[in-house]
Order: structure tokens, then sequence, then C-alpha cells
């Protein structure tokens, strides 16, 4: 059995991780190698590689329609309680949840984002977002006198740059979907004219979202990857 | 595209969400009922869908495909369930193991992906071979296959790790 397990082996967790996806780790082994997936991110990694090894043999699996009441009930655990959805919504309940609780951490830091960079521009800014990640640390900063355009500044760059833009959305809610307002550069600052279609959409309450993207933005018009920072735009004065 | 929708899924669209899962649901179905063999499988395609709702922003392109990243959701979940002490044991099952593994996989495996994967499965013995594809295809554990292939369990666990050490040298040769 396991008892003895040397987790820092580098073989060994790498056979590890081989079994976990295999599917034949059980009991004990299992809960312990999950456990130490939680907090070891090279062992999510030989995990993954693994996922992507035997991956393939899905494809041999014949597909059966699952009944109706799947979807019925899976629905219904999505659905949003209240008209307010988006506050609940996958995704942006953690860095929201986040921006609530401390509240007035976020007060400070917007009193002195205010000062240090609002302030000294012109005109005077109607509408500012601040944008999280997911570890509610602020990353980026909306700010606009109207919506005819907005003001981004980057506080902190985004990693691995590289071969990826960064890419600023605007979530209209409801059943439509994200719009772009246009690719961000990975530091400094940068004014992006508010597309004029966009401009009734806009709205304080409404929550802006940075996505990672091929070069020159998503083709195809809509977010295609992951969620970097989130926030809501707010009204200042 | 699959990862687009996960994308849009994070950003809490629903249209995109239930295209998703009209696309991945028979697959990803298929499956939850390989392993579980049961209306168990109806829950795991549910609670399923539920995370990768709510995880899709987790979703990294760079770490494989968006169909591995939700198979791998429901196989967990599959697993845990069929895991679960007080659930009665489906090892009753055992016979009907054997003639369910998916008929021949050269047919089914189209993707250049799979006819990699299937040589180097084929450079297993063929026991090896069958322990490594009823673990996946089926989800048992060491000692399950110790006991449907009535070897001992410290046999079982060199067959299998000789075989992940062997297929993961041959994939990347």
């Amino acid at each position: 059995m396991f008892r003895v397990v040397n987790y820092s082996n580098p073989q060994l967790r790498e056979l590890l991780a081989g079994e976990y996806v295999l599917g034949t780790l059980a009991g004990p082994a299992r809960l312990r190698f999950e456990r130490l997936l939680r907090e070891d991110t090279s062992l999510r990694d030989a995990v993954a590689k693994w996922e992507q090894r035997l991956a393939p043999l899905t494809e041999a699996v014949p597909p059966m329609t699952p009944p109706k009441r799947v979807w019925k009930e899976i629905e219904r655990r999505v659905a949003p309680r209240t008209r307010e959805s988006l506050w609940e919504r996958a995704g942006f309940w953690r860095p929201i949840a986040m921006l609530a609780s401390v509240l007035t951490l976020v007060l400070a830091v917007y009193t002195y984002v205010f000062m240090e960079y609002i302030a000294p521009l012109q005109p005077p800014v109607a509408y500012v977002a601040v944008l999280n990640d997911p570890q509610a640390q602020t990353a980026w900063l909306v700010s606009a006198a109207d919506f005819n355009q907005m003001t981004v500044k980057v506080l902190k760059s985004p990693p691995e740059a590289s071969d990826r833009d960064y890419e600023l959305w605007l979530l209209p809610g409801g059943d439509q979907p994200p719009r772009s307002l246009g690719v961000i550069p990975a530091s400094g600052s940068k004014t992006v004219p508010v597309p004029a279609e966009l401009r009734a959409a806009m709205a304080a309450g409404k929550v802006l979202a940075v996505t990672i993207e091929p070069k020159g933005g998503s083709p195809s018009g809509l977010p295609t990857g992951p969620v970097l920072y989130t926030g809501v735009l707010l009204q200042t004065g | 595209m699959l990862s687009d929708l996960l994308a849009r899924c994070a950003l809490g669209d629903r249209a995109a969400f239930a295209r998703l899962y009209e696309q991945t649901s028979p697959k990803l179905f298929g499956v939850a009922v390989r392993i579980l063999r049961d209306n168990r499988a109806e829950e795991v395609l549910q609670e399923a869908f539920v995370k990768i709702w709510h995880r899709a922003a987790d979703y990294r392109p760079d770490k494989g495909a968006p169909m591995t990243w939700m198979a791998s959701i429901v196989r967990n979940r599959a697993l845990d369930l069929l895991r679960r002490p007080n659930v009665e044991s489906p090892l009753e099952d055992e016979d009907r193991w054997e003639s369910d593994v998916p008929g021949p996989l050269e047919q089914v495996m189209r993707s250049a992906e799979a006819r990699a994967l299937m040589r180097c499965l084929e450079q297993l013995e063929s026991t090896q071979r069958q322990a490594v594809t009823l673990a996946f295809f089926h989800g048992l554990a060491h000692a399950d296959l110790a006991r449907h292939l009535k070897q001992p369990l410290g046999t079982i666990k060199s067959w299998i790790r000789r075989s992940l050490q062997r297929l993961r040298g041959c994939l990347e040769s």
C-alpha cells in the first residue's frame, strides 16, 4: 500500500499522477493524493499531462444522450436567484464577493487611486471600475468622464505577454453576449473609444472583464481565453 | 469551438452554456455511464456541468483541450461516487466488464492523438492492456483489477506502473 509514499520522489509523483488519472487509486491513497493536489502546482501539471495523454481513450466511448431531466436540473441549479443575477454568476461571484467583504479596504484603495491617478485626469471622471484578479488584487483601473471613451490604466502588468493580447469586455447583462472594448497594452495606459452602439449599454453596475486573447484580439469578436480580471463600473459623482 | 463556449460561460453567458451542454453531454454521459452503470451517472453529469459552469474561468487552454478538461471533471466525480464506501460494490457486475470494453478500439479512435495512443497500447502485453483499459473505462481500482484478473495485488500494481511508464515513453518518442 502507500503507507510510506515519498511524495518528493519525482518518478513516483509522476507515476502516482498517472495512476490517479487512470483511476486505479482508491480509498486513502486517492484522498491523500487529492489533498496534495490542492497545494502542489507541479503535481497538478503532472496530472494535466496524464489527462492529455489518456484523453484520446474517451474517443472510444460511445456517446449516449442523457435524459432531458438532467439538463432541466442543471439549469435550475445554475439559475440566478434574483434579477441582479450578474452578481451571482460564475466566475464573478468570487472577486465580487471579496470586493464586497473588503469594502473598507477597497474604499481606501479607491481613495488612494483617486488622488493618485484620477484626480489629475482631465476632464473630471464620472465613472470608474477597479478590476481585480481572483485574489482581489487591483490590476487595472478603468475611468471615464462619459461613455464616449474610457481610459484604462494598468497598475499590475499581467504575466506572459509575449504572444498574447489583453482584451477588455463589457458584459451588458441579460442574455447579451460580451462586447469588446478593445485590446489593451500590458502596461502603461490607453484611452479607448467606446463604440457608438455600445454607449447605450454602458451604465453604473455593469461588469467589465479582461481576457487573454491571441495577438490582435479575439478573432471571433467574442472572448476565447481565460478571464484575468473583473470589476464593476461605479459612478463617482 | 468548445474553448470559445467555455470562455463565454466564464463571462456568465447562459446561452453558450446551453450550447456547450448540447455539444458535449452525450460523450460525457457515455463516460459516466461506463464507470457507474446506473442512474448515478445522471447525478454525475449534473454535478459536473454545474461545476463546469462555476469553474469555466479556471479552464486553461494551454493545459489541454476543453473536452479533456471536462471529461476529467466527469471522470473524477464518477470515481468519487463509485468509491463511496456506503454504496454497494459494483463487483457483482464483474462478468459484464469483459464484453463491455468499447468495441474494436482502432475503429472508433480516429484522431492522430488517438492513433498514437492506440499504437502505444498495442505494445503492451494483452493482459496489461486489459488492466489499463478496465481501469480507464470502468474505474477499476488496483484491488478490483486484482480480483477481476485473478492476480496478486502486487502484480497488478507493477503492471499498471510498468504500463504507464511504457505508454509515456512510447507517446514521447
